[in-house]
Parts: structure tokens; C-alpha cells; sequence
């Protein structure tokens, strides 16, 4: 047997202690962002709470039901394909039927559209309300959410082309850690808006 | 141009040559040069759309900057790889990116090299104390005599904020970047950090924000000091402010990415043996501070973009007018500022603990105990923030509770105390210069803590809030109790990292300047804020000048310090003698390799047997504390045979 | 028993071992009692500075005007007597430690393992609590004092802030101060209601013992104060506003009622 250098064991980290990085950083990657969006729902509670001079709300509505509504379904739907080829990848690295992990992608940047969409048809005046400001703010940090999803699914589709996925399990399930979480801060954070 | 043969004992990899072109692309130069590029590009587009919009035009502007400085020094080629790539890093790839056979040359590129990152941290840690204490001195000097008379009061606002952003940015990183980098994957037996990639990331994005905060003495300065309150940070006057905000959400990304990156590999790249109660108590230290960071520094990154987004597009989070709040504004900040202090705190007292053992030739006195006063320390700051508000105005219901969990953070730390005082106590100490420090460090901390109490007590924080009494305070736990630790540690792995050994009687000479210096500062200090000094003071009142000139003289000691610790590490370098690889006859795996470190740390992986702390016998005599009886033959046990394998 | 952090069978942790250790053993009788000792230096120490602190302090501390800032003059000297003993239990056996148990040159031998009996933990854990417990009693209790006065026809003065100066308005009389001057009459309570134009200030007075944020858009209200002494004094803004933070002081006056009531008159309000 040829026994490997310690340059190449710098190199070759064992399956079990990649998978369990890869898991490890999205983990807390996921829980540096909780923290974002509780500091910004955080906000809009006390802000709503303070009503400051009573003007938090003045010059602002609530956003339109249905933009929102429709690009949450469709999230959920991305989410949704995402997790139908990840239990097929589980079952056999490989084997994961490639056409609904696109359809996954695809579902994706058509949120991020939506999301844009809904963004640019808010409706604010200048100057923005405490109200207006953080209905815009939580729009537009789902928007960023949903680029970073795309982002990467787009690079994991790079990977799946390329072959390169088999020899690595893990990163399908890591990144569906990711992928899940995004879709569920979206509904949380369009529910938020809608509803404060 | 690379080759790896295969034999039967180890495979060879031959030196690789490179041109001066492989080695200025990509790196810091390419970086700079795309990235102040890209900054003025964007700045023209955005003039163009938006001609009266300066903080437009300037935070644009500076997303410009960072995107194209990442893509420069080539950030984005490994994701790129990543997805697109043909097929995965070879080893020849690999060690090319961790600078394997670039000399010099590889500090100034996107190098994943833990012990390179390591490096690159300690330069710019000392780069931004320098700067930072030539802010203090100019304080000092505004404040030696009364009347606001060598500096206008808008530069010497900036002068403050600068002062203040800048060393508690250097604090924040002065042991987890340099030696949580460099040192804790040798300690804990591994290889590298466990995302080589992002280590580099989490240095470059520090290095980023520094050109980004430099620039706003060019836009004006910032007239709110380090804590950047709002509504007075959304004010218009000059784009200067946008710099500190900006300059802070690529900051809190880089701890980010950094508290990521040091949490998984403490996670998963422990060697064999390595578990988690074998943990160097430094490793630890710096794990516990970065878990807080990463919950702390969200709050603080989402305040920033709202101070931009009011700034830039007119919202109103802290406009009171139109519905916002400055309380808002102070509850995100200090939910950040109170767990801020502990990231700094932690892997300073960790420090000052493994050195205490080191330097005492003992083991640590209650090793468990004093874990768990860190871990208890690191879950009551979170809570705590609320004592920043007392005056506020804001939550007055809630003061009570705050105050409880302030006072209660003494406790954990009494233990600190406790386990450090224990380990010295009877142990064999080497009067050694990290030695110095940690002891100067264990004296400025009582002070500190202790008038924490005062400042932690409702009623006389009311006396003392936002006056010098709070600065002075801080100072002592910040400076006198952290940035001594850092120092211990400074000198400790300087000649690991190093090669050298830096001169010993100038370390002393730099700790006791130092020392008599701060002590002189700030407790004249504490008497001008038991005055009623308040903070912020460009026009000191003649009521304080005395305090405060007496305060300056003694900050001339502290230059001095500076600069004999400058020429101290300039000689050393030059020809200092060099240094053995077990320079202090620490038990912890650092130690165990040779110096300078090679790229791939260990030979062969060790594997662990038990702490590293086992000084003494190989069984623990349980004596008590103080209560030591007499070490007669029949009540002591011969050296193990086990302990010398 | 007490931690086990040495595994029984501790081999070395490194491939390349330190020299072996072996015990540095003194014999009983020649060997002081280090801990006597320091105990003794620690009390010693202890009572002369409680003593010194109780006698001097008040010298150091600015004098006070008011009910608030007697009391708080007071809670400062109890707590700096209270941390003597607490610093110096730090200071002496640091010191102690790093005098009789120095070598001078790298030590050749390991140092005999210490480990901290469960009393003694307990016993400390228990100290500080109860040390801790009797500060946040004591803050408490003076806090709610603070809080729960309610005087009998108390002043009130309305204070905005913006920057950079105070204005200060009686809305009792109708008056309000022109120029940089409170002015207050001694012996009767009185209530300051904050706010800001602007940015957050901090308006603090020292000698009454108040401070509070102006918050723009908000009204804070300080505890009730009743100024003792006649004098002049400082109100400082201790929340930096910006550009002349450190400028924007005014004048306290605390004056007898009878000159109070004619500076009322004299501004045009009624006492």
C-alpha cells in the first residue's frame, strides 16, 4: 500500500468529517441570519409598539395580498421540487432525477423575480414612515435571501452537470439545509409583512 | 511544472517556481487596483442618476469597491470552481492556494494557509492598534489643557470615533485572528482550519474595510463617535458617516465567516484524543468568544443598514418625526455592545489562564471550574444589554431585572480570579515578559470589574453614566485587562510564529511603561468622572483640567511604551536570537512542532493521551487550598513510568 | 471525588515528552506558612484601607446638593470600602505568589498540582453571592426610594434639548429661562420632564444627582431631587450630539424662595 503524505492528508479529509463540516457551516451560517430576521422582526414589533408621535403607520399600507401571496407559492413550490430531488439523491448519489432539481432552480429565480416585482410595486412615497421603511427593508432582504439561494443553486447545478456530486452526498443535504430555510424565512417574513 | 511520484514510502512533490506575473495576479495588488477601479465606476454611474444623493454615490460606491477588490485578489475563482469546475482542486491546486513555495509573497495574496491568515491578522492587529493609539495620544493632547484649542470639534469628533472603531475592531480580533488562527488548529492537532477559503475571506474582508473607513477623513469625518448613535448618525452634514457603517457590515461579515470557520474546526478536526474536555482552555476561550460574536453581530450589522438605508433612501427607523426611534436604534447597538465586550474578553482571559500554567509550571487551579465560569460568562452578557439604557429613557420596567443579571456576571468572574490566583499560588513562576502582562492584566481587571458594580447599581449609574468615570472604566477592563492578555499572548507565540525571540528586558521595559502609564491615565480619570466630567469632551471645563492634564503626562508614558514595543519587534526580526521550538516548555501541541511551522503543521497527526496541563505528577496529590501538607516519601507517588511515554 | 481532569492512566500529550517531572518537596519545618501569611498581609491591608477609604473618600467626592446625590455619595463609599477587600484579595496573593514562589530561571521541576476542594468552591460561590445578593438589595431598594417619592407640591421644569444648548421651561409659572440658567429654589422637590428637538442629548446634573436622555419624540422624567444647598453648579449634555457637545453647558443656580420668586416675576410668570 502506498501510504500518503502529510500534505496529502491536508488534502483528503475522511467522508464523515466533510459531511459533518459542510453541515457544521451551513448550520451556523442559518443561525447568523435567524438572527438578522429576529433583529428585524424584533424591530418591527417595538416600532409598532413605540408608535412613536403616533406616526409609525402614517403613509403607509399594507402590501397588496396577491404579488406576495403568489411569489410565496411559488417558494414553497421550489422548496417542495427541491426536496423531491433530494430524496432521490439520498436513496442513490446520482440517481436524483436532474429535471426537478432545475425545476427547483428555475422555481427559484422565478421567486426572486416575483420578489423584485413586489419590491418595485409597494407603493411608497418619500419620506418613507416607520411602517413603510421596514415593510421595504423586509422586502428587499428577502429578495437578497432569494439571490443567495439562486446563487447557489445554480452553482450546484454546475456541479450535478459536471459529475461532480457523487463522490460528495453530503453537499445535497447541506445545502438543503440552506435551500429550506430560505423558503421558510420567505413565508415567515411575507406573513410578517402582510399581517403586522 | 509540478510532479507527484508515488513510491513506497511518501510521494514527492517538487518545488514549484513562479513567475513574478502568477504571483501579482491574482493578489492584494490586482485587488486594489480592480477594486478602486470598479469604486469609481460605480461612483460615476450613480453620480449620473443620482447628482444630489452623495451618501448614494458614496455607499454605492464602496459596494463597488469590495465586489471588485474580491474579484481581483480572486475570491470568486474558488466558487466559481466550485460549481463550473472540470473536476475537484487537485493537491497541486490545493497548495497552491495555501501558498506553498511563494516566499513572501504569499502574506499578499488570497492565501488559505491558516498560519499565513494568522500572520496577516497580527500585522494588521498592530497596524490598527498604532493607528488607534495615535488617535488616543491626540485625545489626550485635546485634553491636557481646557478649551477645544488644537483640533476643531469636528475633527476631534472624528478623532474619537476613529480612536474608538478602530481598537475596539483591533480588540475584537487581537487573539482570535492572529492566534486563533495560527495557533489553535496546531493545538487542537489538525491540519488547517476547517474552510481554508473562507479563513482567507474572513482576513481580506477586514482588509477591505479598512481603506472604506480611512476614507472618511476625506468626506468629513463622522461627528458620533464609536457607537454611531441615530437619529445623529442620520443627520445629513457629510458622507463621512456612511464610511463607519459601511465599514462595520464588513466587519460583522468577516467575524461572521470567521465564527464559522473556527466553531467547525474545533467541531470536527480534532485529532484523535482530542475530545472535548481535552481542550486547551485557550481554545476554548476563543470558541465560546465566537459563538457570541456570531449571535451578537447580526443585531449590530442589521442597525447599520438601517443607519444607510435612512441615510441613503430615506427611510425612517430612527426619524421619531415619521414614526422611528432612537431606542430602537440603542437596543439593536448594545444587544450587540454588551456580548461585544465578552468577545473581546474571552480569549484574553483564556490566555492569561493557559499562560498562568504555563509560567507557574502548574496545573490549572479548578480547570473545570474555570471553564465554567466562561461558558457562564458567555451566556449571562447576552442578557445584559439593558444597563447601557438604564438612562435612556426606554423600558424602565425592565432596569431591575438588568441590573440582577449585570451584578450577577461578578460571580462567574470572581471565579475567574479565583482559578488564576490558585494556579499561581505555590506554583514555580517564571518571572517571564507574557508572565508580566497576564499579572498586569489580573490587577487592571479587579479595577475594572469591580467599578463595573458602580456602573451596574441603578442609582449611582445615574451620577455616572456618559461621564469619565464609564470611560475610564472601560478602559481598564478593555486596554488594562484585554489588550494586556493579548499582549501576553503577543509575546508568548511571538517566537512560534515568528522564528525570534523578541528582547526580554524591553518587554519588560514596554509592560512597565505601560502599566504606570495606563494606571496614571485612567485613574485620574475616574476622579474626573467622580467630578462629573462628561464624555466626548473637546472643551474639557476648567473644573477638570487638573485630572485631566495629569491624565495626559502619564499617556506620554504609554507612547513611549509604544514605541519600544515597535523597536523591540523591528530588532528582534532583524536580529533577534532565534528561538527553539518548545521556547517556554508549554505542554500544548504548538509547542511540538518545530519553528518555523511547516505548511503542513504535524509529520504525522499525534494522537492525545490526556490535558495539557499535567504538570507534577501524573496523579493529582489533592492537597486544598493552602492546606498543604508536608511532602514526606510515603504520601507522595514516585513519577509514573506512563507519564514519560 | 472533586474534578478528575486528569485521566488515571495520563500518558504524555505530545509525541516528544517534557523531561520528566518530579516534585519539589521542602521539608514542613522550614518552610513558612505562605497561606497564614498572606491571610494576615490581606486583613491587615483590608482594615487600614476601609479605614482610609471611609475617612478620605468624602474629601475626593465633589460636593453634593441635593438629597439624590447624598445618598449616592454615600452608595459610592460604601461600595468602594465593600471592594477593598475584594481587590486586595486579588492584588496581595498575586503579588505574594509572584515574590516567594519565583524562580529565576526556567524551572527545571514542575510545581506540586493544586486542586480547589469542593469546600472551598462552595465557600467562595457563596460569598460573592451573598456580596452580590446585598448589592442588588441595596440598589433596589435605594432605586425604588428614588422612584416612589412623591413630594408634596414639587416643581416641575421641562428641559428640551437641541443642539447645542438646554432650554428649560416652568410650565407651573409660565416662564422660561432665557440664557444658560436653572434656577431653583432650595429645600423644595423638584421634577425634570425631558425631551430632545433633535438627536438624543443627555441632561445630567450632577450635584442633584438626575440624569436622563432627551429623546426626541419621547418624554423622560428624572427621579424627584430636592436641591440643600445654595450655589452655582453645572448641567452638562452627556450624550454626544455632535459638532459642540462639549459646549453645551448651562448654569445651575439654587437660590433662597424669595429670590426665586422675584426672578419669576422678573421673567414674566406668576409665583
Amino acid at each position: 500500500m502506498s501510504s500518503i503524505t502529510a500534505f496529502e492528508e491536508m488534502h483528503h479529509l475522511e467522508p464523515h468529517v466533510r459531511s459533518g463540516r459542510a453541515q457544521a457551516g451551513v448550520i451556523m451560517f442559518i443561525i447568523s441570519d435567524v438572527l438578522s430576521i429576529l433583529a428585524l422582526v424584533a424591530a418591527g414589533g417595538y416600532l409598532n409598539a413605540l408608535d412613536t408621535l403616533r406616526q409609525f403607520r402614517a403613509g403607509g399600507h399594507p402590501p397588496a395580498l396577491l404579488p406576495g401571496l403568489l411569489t410565496a407559492v411559488v417558494l414553497v413550490l421550489s422548496g417542495l421540487a427541491y426536496y423531491g430531488w433530494e430524496r432521490g439523491e439520498r436513496k442513490n448519489p446520482g440517481a436524483g432525477q436532474r429535471a426537478i432539481f432545475i425545476l427547483a432552480v428555475v422555481l427559484m429565480i422565478l421567486t426572486l423575480a416575483g420578489q423584485i416585482w413586489v419590491g418595485l410595486t409597494l407603493g411608497y412615497a418619500a419620506p418613507f414612515h416607520a411602517y413603510a421603511s421596514l415593510i421595504m427593508l423586509l422586502t428587499w432582504y428577502s429578495a437578497f435571501h432569494l439571490l443567495l439561494a439562486a446563487i447557489i443553486g445554480l452553482l450546484l447545478l454546475g456541479r450535478i452537470i459536471r459529475g461532480r456530486l457523487v463522490e460528495h452526498p453530503y453537499i445535497a443535504q447541506a445545502t438543503g439545509y440552506w435551500w429550506y430555510y430560505t423558503v421558510i424565512a420567505g413565508v415567515i417574513l411575507w406573513l410578517f409583512a402582510t399581517f403586522l | 511544472m509540478s510532479e507527484t511520484t508515488t513510491t513506497n514510502e511518501a510521494a514527492v512533490i517538487v518545488p514549484r517556481h513562479y513567475t513574478l506575473r502568477q504571483l501579482l495576479f491574482p493578489s492584494v495588488v490586482s485587488g486594489v487596483v480592480l477594486g478602486v477601479v470598479g469604486a469609481v465606476v460605480v461612483y460615476f454611474i450613480v453620480r449620473a442618476l443620482q447628482p444630489d444623493n452623495y451618501d448614494a454615490q458614496v455607499v454605492f460606491a464602496y459596494t463597488g469597491w469590495t465586489l471588485f477588490f474580491f474579484a481581483g485578489i480572486g475570491a470568486f475563482n474558488g466558487i466559481w470552481r466550485w460549481g463550473f469546475a472540470r473536476h475537484d482542486d487537485t493537491l497541486e491546486e490545493a497548495l497552491d492556494l495555501a501558498g506553498k513555495d511563494q516566499g513572501l509573497w504569499r502574506y499578499f495574496r488570497y492565501t488559505t494557509d491558516h498560519k499565513v491568515v494568522g500572520m496577516q491578522y497580527l500585522a494588521t492587529v498592530l497596524v490598527l492598534f498604532f493607528v488607534g493609539s495615535m488617535g488616543a495620544f491626540s485625545i489626550r493632547l485635546e485634553q491636557s489643557v481646557p478649551g477645544a484649542i488644537f483640533f476643531t470639534p469636528s475633527t476631534y469628533n472624528t478623532i474619537v470615533g476613529m480612536h474608538g472603531i478602530l481598537m475596539i475592531v483591533a480588540s475584537i480580533v487581537m487573539v482570535s485572528g492572529p492566534f486563533g488562527n495560527f495557533v489553535l488548529p496546531i493545538m487542537i492537532g489538525a491540519r488547517d482550519m476547517a474552510f481554508p477559503r473562507l479563513n482567507a475571506l474572513s482576513y481580506w474582508l477586514l482588509f477591505a474595510a479598512i481603506p472604506v473607513f480611512l476614507s472618511t477623513l476625506f468626506l468629513g469625518g463622522f461627528p458620533t463617535g464609536w457607537t454611531g448613535y441615530a437619529p445623529l448618525a442620520v443627520q445629513g452634514l457629510t458622507p463621512g458617516m456612511d464610511a463607519y457603517c459601511f465599514t462595520i457590515i464588513l466587519f460583522a461579515i468577516s467575524t461572521t465567516v470567521a465564527a464559522l470557520n473556527i466553531i467547525t474546526t474545533v467541531l470536527v478536526l480534532r485529532t484523535k484524543g482530542m475530545t472535548l474536555a481535552r481542550l486547551p482552555i485557550f481554545v476554548w476561550g476563543v470558541m465560546l468568544s465566537v459563538f457570541l460574536g456570531l449571535t451578537a453581530f447580526p443585531s449590530f450589522l442589521i442597525s447599520q443598514v438601517m443607519v444607510l438605508t435612512d441615510r441613503v433612501f430615506h427611510t425612517s427607523f430612527f426619524i421619531a418625526a415619521n414614526g422611528g426611534s432612537n431606542w430602537l436604534y440603542e437596543h439593536l447597538f448594545w444587544f450587540m455592545g454588551h456580548p461585544e465586550v465578552y468577545v473581546i474578553a474571552l480569549p484574553a482571559m483564556a490566555v492569561a489562564a493557559e499562560l498562568s500554567a504555563v509560567f507557574s509550571r502548574k496545573t490549572v487551579f479548578g480547570r473545570r471550574m474555570l471553564l465554567g465560569s466562561l461558558i457562564t460568562i458567555c451566556i449571562l452578557s447576552v442578557l445584559v444589554w439593558g444597563h447601557h439604557l438604564y438612562t435612556s429613557g426606554s423600558n424602565t420596567a425592565l432596569d431591575a431585572p438588568y441590573m440582577l443579571d449585570t451584578e450577577l456576571i461578578s460571580i462567574p468572574t470572581g471565579f475567574f480570579f479565583l482559578a488564576l490566583v490558585g494556579t499561581l499560588w505555590r506554583g514555580r513562576i517564571w518571572i517571564t515578559v507574557p508572565l508580566l502582562f497576564v499579572a498586569g492584566m489580573l490587577v487592571n481587571f479587579v479595577v475594572g470589574g469591580i467599578t463595573g458594580i458602580y456602573l451596574a447599581d441603578l442609582p449611582t449609574d445615574e451620577i455616572l453614566h456618559g461621564g469619565m468615570f464609564v470611560t475610564a472604566h472601560f478602559h481598564f477592563t478593555l486596554v488594562g485587562s484585554m489588550v494586556f492578555g493579548a499582549f501576553a499572548g503577543f509575546y508568548y507565540w511571538f517566537p512560534k510564529m515568528l522564528g525570534r525571540r523578541l528582547n526580554p528586558r524591553l518587554g519588560a521595559l514596554h509592560f512597565w511603561l505601560f502599566e504606570i502609564g495606563f494606571l496614571g491615565t485612567f485613574l485620574s480619570l475616574f476622579y474626573a468622572g467622580l467630578q462629573g466630567e462628561p464624555r466626548w469632551s473637546a472643551n474639557v471645563s476648567p473644573l477638570y483640567a487638573t485630572a485631566n492634564l495629569i491624565a495626559s503626562l502619564f499617556a506620554i508614558l504609554i507612547a513611549v511604551s509604544v514605541f519600544v514595543a515597535v523597536y523591540n519587534v523591528i530588532i528582534s526580526l532583524a536580529r533577534g536570537e532565534v528561538a527553539t521550538a518548545d521556547e517556554w516548555g508549554a505542554r500544548t501541541l504548538e509547542w511540538t512542532v518545530p519553528t518555523p511551522v511547516p505548511l503542513e503543521n504535524f509529520a504525522t497527526l499525534p494522537e492525545v493521551k490526556g490535558t495539557a496541563y499535567e504538570y507534577g505528577l501524573s496523579e493529582p496529590v489533592d492537597k486544598g487550598f493552602g492546606l498543604h501538607e508536608p511532602a514526606t516519601p510515603d504520601t507522595m507517588d514516585a513519577p509514573s513510568p506512563q507519564a514519560q511515554s | 471525588m472533586s474534578e478528575a481532569n486528569i485521566d488515571a492512566n495520563a500518558g504524555s500529550v505530545a509525541p516528544t515528552p517534557p523531561p520528566p517531572p518530579t516534585p519539589a518537596a521542602t521539608p514542613a519545618s522550614r518552610e513558612p506558612d505562605h497561606f497564614r501569611r498572606v491571610l494576615t498581609i490581606w486583613v491587615v491591608l483590608s482594615v487600614i484601607g476601609m479605614v482610609a477609604c471611609i475617612f478620605l473618600l468624602p474629601y475626593i467626592l465633589p460636593p453634593t446638593a441635593s438629597n439624590l446625590g447624598s445618598v449616592d455619595n454615600f452608595t459610592i463609599v460604601l461600595l468602594t470600602v465593600l471592594a477593598i477587600p475584594v481587590a486586595l484579595f486579588v492584588f496581595v496573593f498575586l503579588a505574594y505568589s509572584m515574590f516567594a514562589f519565583r524562580v529565576r530561571e526556567r524551572p527545571r521541576e514542575d510545581a506540586l498540582p493544586l486542586k480547589p476542594r469542593p469546600m472551598l468552591q462552595v465557600g467562595f460561590l457563596g460569598i460573592t453571592s451573598v456580596l452580590c445578593l446585598f448589592l442588588i438589595i441595596y440598589g433596589l431598594v435605594a432605586y425604588y426610594q428614588e422612584a416612589s417619592a412623591a413630594p408634596a407640591n414639587p416643581l416641575v421644569v421641562q428641559v428640551t434639548g437641541q443642539q447645542w444648548t438646554w432650554t428649560f421651561y416652568y410650565p407651573q409659572y409660565g416662564v422660561s429661562s432665557q440664557g444658560q440658567v436653572l434656577e431653583l429654589p432650595v429645600n423644595r422637590a423638584v421634577q425634570f420632564v425631558v425631551t430632545s428637538k433633535d438627536v438624543l442629548h443627555g441632561f445630567a446634573v450632577r450635584t442633584l444627582g438626575v440624569r436622563v436622555d432627551a429623546n426626541p419624540g419621547q418624554v423622560t422624567t428624572t427621579p424627584y431631587t430636592t436641591p440643600t444647598a445654595i450655589g452655582q453648579y453645572p448641567v452638562v449634555c452627556v450624550e454626544l450630539c455632535g459638532l459642540y457637545h462639549s459646549y453645551m453647558w448651562s448654569s445651575l443656580k439654587v437660590v433662597d424662595q424669595s429670590t426665586f420668586n422675584s426672578w419669576i416675576t422678573s421673567q414674566g410668570g406668576h409665583p
